[in-house]
């Protein structure tokens, strides 16, 4: 799912970042966020519905509906839209009230 | 912490508000909830009227350059979530970090908060894989991931027309731009008519004899019938993206995702023919309903706001120099009515110059005047309104200002 | 599926077309009534993504809601990590 070639993009060298999604390990690239980082590693489902479990994913993309937030241990809840992955970082899916 | 001004939103307004304080010696900070600046201007790329391609994030580096070598301060990963009069800004840090000032005093308050989308209700629209068309924007151009391998479009507009392109640049397969479903709900996102009367100023951007029809569709009754009515039966091509201006989607499926798309011929009466219904695999659906201002501090502050659909919707009423009901507080940008980057631009800067003048800065007639004229500009030039008559609504702005227009006392 | 009445319109409470008109059936004219009535805007977005759609049902079921420039009229405008919202100093 990573542009590669693009005709009018400039390449972006950015170097590679170890995180965990759900305690599975991923690489991503410095400075994307980390909605993206777990789409390009196949991961649509960002959280499950806390009342009637339906999946859901990313939705607006600016941090305003909230549909992306998940839980990055030592921070909290983030909006995966609008924060990037840092090395290390462990992410999971939010459960009710935020926490996993 | 103590400064002369604070600006929310670190977009193309907001950067140059706060080019124009810092320049005049003000202590001016920019905060911003995302990590970079540049707002929307990020993932801009789309082909300009002088030939040659917009790239929204060479602009964004440009106003950031400029706007940091000014003086200002730049804070990414900051969300204003109060404001006070007076002013006080309170800044959530989103990282919880705890090495940053939890609120600014300042003695005015530039709101450049741009503009978000109207959502666009379908069944299926909660499923995982169906986005806003800004989302999957910044999902290509900014973070280099395709939103999916085979994506429809939905909604018929300016933006929702570039996105597709920039999706089809990108490698992902776009099976077509089609119109939501014909709900009330979703307003005359579904027309046929509403949606021609909406393209007629891209018709000088992307010639298309279709287009063409639509620009004349906005003169006449006749011209928009005749639009309305014909289309080939594989699309109108627009930038290289089928555009079926009369097929609607009527439901998205899958199990947990996306998986594919219920698509139906829209009749000449407006209504789809379930009858005709077909199905179509996607992986990713992506809806445009339009823009509106994202107002929410002017809001809870009891600013005044005008209704003006051209505009986006509800518009904080400002007068001629950016300021709002409420004394101190500026807006910028299409905060103010969704009129793009450029015309961002200079609103931005005008609100800096009050600002500074705001502050007991010297700041001459003559100034504000040139600031006044290059905005009357940029709105003159703007090759694409995204709503038709956004120019002549904006315009009327400052009247109503004038009389202080509540909609909500 | 989820078509028609039984199609979301709140998508953070997951409230439906159905209960929106039947709050406005009972009653409700204002946005807060119908969220009050529903939940309708009371999640974690606070309305951002429904406000419009309830708007546009409330005036096709009744009339324009009174007082429409935002369900979102309080503070904060968003949601505060954990522990920063506190008076400061």
């Amino acid at each position: 799912m990573r542009i590669t070639d693009h005709p009018l993009l400039p390449a972006l060298s950015r170097r590679e970042v170890r995180f965990s999604f759900e305690g599975r390990e991923l690489v991503a690239l410095e400075g994307e966020s980390i909605a993206a980082a777990l789409l390009a590693a196949g991961e649509r489902v960002l959280r499950h519905h806390e009342r009637t479990g339906a999946p859901r994913g990313l939705y607006c993309g600016i941090g305003h509906c909230l549909e992306c937030r998940v839980w990055v241990d030592d921070v909290g809840t983030v909006r995966a839209c609008t924060t990037r992955v840092e090395d290390g970082m462990s992410v999971r899916r939010s459960g009710f009230g935020g926490r996993p | 912490m103590r400064v002369d001004a604070v600006v929310v939103g670190g977009g193309p307004a907001g950067l140059r508000a706060a080019t124009e304080v810092a320049r005049r010696g003000g202590d001016v900070v920019v905060l911003d909830e995302n990590p970079v600046f540049g707002g929307k201007l990020l993932g801009q790329l789309h082909e300009s009227h002088a030939g040659g391609w917009w790239r929204g994030w060479e602009v964004a580096a440009r106003l950031e350059a400029e706007a940091r070598s000014a003086g200002a301060v730049l804070r990414g990963d900051a969300g204003v979530w109060a404001l006070e009069p007076g002013w006080r800004a309170r800044v959530a840090d989103l990282l919880n970090r705890g090495d940053q000032p939890a609120a600014y005093e300042a003695g005015a308050v530039v709101v450049a908060t741009g503009a978000c989308e109207k959502p666009v209700a379908v069944p299926g629209w909660t499923l995982p894989g169906v986005m806003t068309v800004g989302a999957a924007q910044v999902l290509t151009n900014v973070h280099r991931v395709r939103p999916g391998r085979r994506a429809l479009v939905v909604g018929i507009d300016p933006l929702a027309l570039t996105v597709a392109r920039q999706l089809a640049l990108a490698g992902v397969e776009v099976v077509g731009v089609v119109l939501p479903p014909p709900l009330g709900l979703n307003a005359d996102a579904g027309s046929v008519r509403a949606t021609l009367a909406r393209l007629g100023s891209l018709a000088s951007l992307a010639p298309t004899p279709w287009l063409r029809m639509a620009a004349a569709a906005l003169e006449s009754g006749l011209a928009r019938e005749l639009a309305a009515r014909v289309g080939p039966p594989g699309g109108v091509r627009v930038w290289g993206v089928p555009v079926h201006h009369r097929t609607a989607l009527l439901e998205v499926q899958g199990d947990g995702r996306v998986e594919r798309v219920v698509l139906a011929p829209v009749g000449a009466d407006g209504e789809p023919v379930t009858s005709r219904r077909r199905e179509v695999q996607v992986d990713a659906v992506c809806l445009s309903g339009g823009l509106m201002p994202l107002a929410e501090l002017p809001a809870v502050l009891g600013c005044g706001f005008a209704r003006d659909e051209r505009l986006g919707g509800d518009v904080p009423l400002h007068g001629p120099d950016m300021e709002s009901t409420v004394p101190g507080l500026f807006v910028a940008g299409d905060v103010t009515g969704v009129e793009g980057a450029e015309v961002a631009m200079a609103k931005g800067r005008l609100a800096g110059l009050a600002v500074c003048r705001r502050l007991g800065r010297e700041v001459r007639d003559a100034e504000i005047e040139a600031a006044r004229r290059k905005l009357d500009r940029a709105r003159q030039e703007a090759k694409i309104e995204f709503y038709p008559g956004a120019r002549q609504a904006a315009g009327a702005m400052g009247q109503r200002w004038r009389e202080v227009a509540w909609v909500d006392p | 599926m989820s078509d028609g009445p039984e199609l979301i319109v709140c998508r953070c409470e997951e409230v439906v077309v159905r209960e929106v008109l039947d709050a406005v059936r009972a009653g409700c004219r204002t946005l807060q009534e119908v969220k009050m009535a529903t939940r309708a805007g009371m999640g974690p977005c606070q309305g951002r993504v429904c406000r419009t759609l309830l708007e546009r049902l409330v005036t096709l079921e009744a009339a324009p809601p009174e007082g429409a420039a935002g369900l979102t009229k309080r503070l904060p405008v968003h949601p505060v990590p954990l522990g920063q919202l506190v008076e400061e100093e």
